[in-house]
């Protein structure tokens, strides 16, 4: 046996004694500091956000988002948000039966049918925990998990599922106008975060957010008079909250 | 150095009886960013952990809504793989807030086939922990690991036949055993040598249609249905499976149970499958033997 092959023959048994030699003795690893210290630093952030758990409306989401840090676990953030959405299938189908029903009676409205066109939030980033974990034997990731908590202004749009102003087809449940309404309400949200360092200038966002806004709709409609055009009813005197869960993934650019 | 010589020193460091280590020199250092890998202080090999989940709520319901609580046991296999097996129990499901709202305001109820709901069920499902990491938290250190299981078992379901009214609660009939697949992710948290805490979100996956109910086809409860309409049902001529007891009497509140029938009937003859998710938020406290 050549020397140059025991050599690596006796690093291989040395490479293989140092763990267990290792796992005996335990000492306390020092604490490392920060690697990537965020206290002080501003920041822009763009996200995308899909609804999850939908019912009858979906919703997508743009977010823009500036944020201040004033130390290594509190923070202040300020968004807009652009949204795109509409109805679920089975809110489509919850639509289309009713109308196939002759317009006999009144009908109550359904809930939770609010869209989110835009919002605006301001909110504080509680981040007490910062770690790291290892993508394989040789990628720390470091990352920090906070808390988010706020509010603003949404801008909704409604459309109704149980009050059409035009019937196009009664057989096929079609609906030429169904009834619409906007409003801006007060929203608040609470959010479940990471920010995971891609380096000291930025980090990858991921989020689970909650919107919720107060609910609005009509209840005792005639659908007879509706269908005339005539919408008439009363508001829901206790017409509860609706809340949107988003993910949200985006950057944040870290100055 | 001769070759014996280095292979005599190579062992001797290696074999070497926990020598003491030497102090770091970079410790405070913020430049320094490798280091040695540590050995984990509490090692899960061959070990075996019980967790308590004792309220799951399920979350993204759209027809029915589970309340449950679970009961699971890991046996660690290695450091990164381990067998659960998950029993629980279902003690509140019922139909969801939307599906009340739309038989109540347009008059419409789900298909038979989508509103069906686990009333218990066990699990067998590997588990993978395929990252292990610490954070820093109000001035101490958690270490956790990264949970990926996914496995298949078996769960009793039910379906409503009376929903809850003035005459009395919601009565159930029950729609058979089925099997269960599940996935699931989250993470496990390891407080000392012995606790743990885990947070998870399990999907609980069942599927198929309505075709026996308290285990009466739909010939049966045609049968039963006549019965019925003939002065009483009294379970003659039905088959074996067919418990025609659960038609009989009446509920605690006074409901006459045979008016589930025409009910149970209606929505065998519907026909259809669907396939249910039953999403839980699992926060579960274990200890690790």
């Amino acid at each position: 046996m050549s020397s140059t092959r025991v050599l690596a023959v006796a690093g291989l048994l040395a490479f293989l004694a140092v763990p267990a030699r290792g796992a005996h003795a335990s000492p306390e690893p020092p604490v490392q500091p920060r690697l990537y210290p965020v206290g002080g630093h501003f920041s822009l952030a763009a996200t995308v956000g899909v609804s999850v758990f939908d019912t009858l409306t979906r919703t997508g989401t743009l977010e823009v988002r500036a944020g201040w840090d004033f130390n290594e676990w509190l923070g202040l953030d300020a968004s807009l948000t652009g949204a795109l959405a509409g109805h679920t299938a089975l809110a489509d189908r919850v639509g289309q039966h009713l109308l196939q029903t002759p317009p006999v009676g009144t009908v109550d409205d359904l809930s939770d049918l609010w869209e989110l066109k835009a919002m605006v939030l301001a909110g504080v980033r509680l981040a007490p925990v910062y770690g790291k974990f290892n993508l394989g034997p040789d990628l720390p990731i470091r990352y920090q998990a906070y808390l988010w908590l706020g509010g603003g202004a949404a801008w909704l749009d409604r459309t109704s599922v149980a009050i059409c102003r035009n019937v196009t087809s009664r057989e096929d449940g079609t609906c030429g106008d169904w009834f619409t309404e906007s409003r801006v309400a007060p929203a608040v949200s609470i959010a479940l975060g990471f920010r995971i360092f891609t380096g000291v200038h930025g980090a990858v966002l991921l989020e689970l957010r909650s919107i919720v806004w107060k609910d609005d709709y009509l209840l005792g409609v005639d659908r007879g008079a509706a269908e005339a055009g005539n919408v008439g009813g009363r508001r829901a005197p206790s017409p509860g909250f609706t809340n949107t869960m988003l993910i949200q993934l985006g950057y944040a650019f870290i100055f | 150095m001769s070759v014996l010589g280095a292979i005599v020193l190579v062992t001797t460091l290696g074999a070497a009886p926990e020598p003491t280590p030497a102090p770091d020199p970079l410790t405070a250092s913020p430049n320094v960013q490798f280091r040695v890998l540590e050995p984990k202080p509490f090692p899960d090999a061959l070990r075996h952990e019980l967790t308590l989940q004792p309220f799951v709520p399920q979350i993204g319901s759209t027809f029915t809504t589970h309340w449950l609580t679970s009961f699971t046991y890991t046996f660690h296999a290695t450091e990164w793989l381990g067998l659960r097996l998950q029993p629980f129990w279902v003690w509140h499901a019922a139909r969801s807030r939307f599906s009340s709202e739309l038989l109540s305001r347009v008059r419409q109820d789900a298909a038979a086939a989508s509103s069906v709901m686990l009333q218990w069920g066990a699990i067998a499902a590997p588990e993978w922990s395929p990252v292990r990491g610490k954070f820093a938290a109000f001035g101490g250190t958690v270490r956790y690991g990264l949970v990926l299981f996914a496995g298949a078992g078996v769960g009793g379901t039910e379906i409503e036949l009376k929903t809850s009214d003035s005459f009395g609660p919601a009565t159930y009939g029950s729609t058979g055993v089925r099997m269960v697949v599940t996935g699931g992710a989250g993470f496990r948290a390891q407080f000392g040598d012995r606790w743990t805490v885990r947070l998870e979100v399990q999907d609980l996956i069942h599927w198929g249609g309505v075709n026996r109910i308290n285990g009466c086809d739909a010939a049966d409860l045609q049968i039963l249905g006549d019965q019925r309409n003939s002065g009483g049902i009294t379970g003659t001529g039905v088959s074996g499976q067919c418990n025609a007891g659960a038609f009989q009497g009446t509920t605690s509140g006074g409901y006459d149970r045979s008016n589930d029938v025409g009910v149970a009937q209606a929505k065998v003859n519907e026909g259809g499958t669907d396939t249910l998710h039953v999403v839980g938020v699992y926060l579960g406290f274990g200890v690790q033997l």
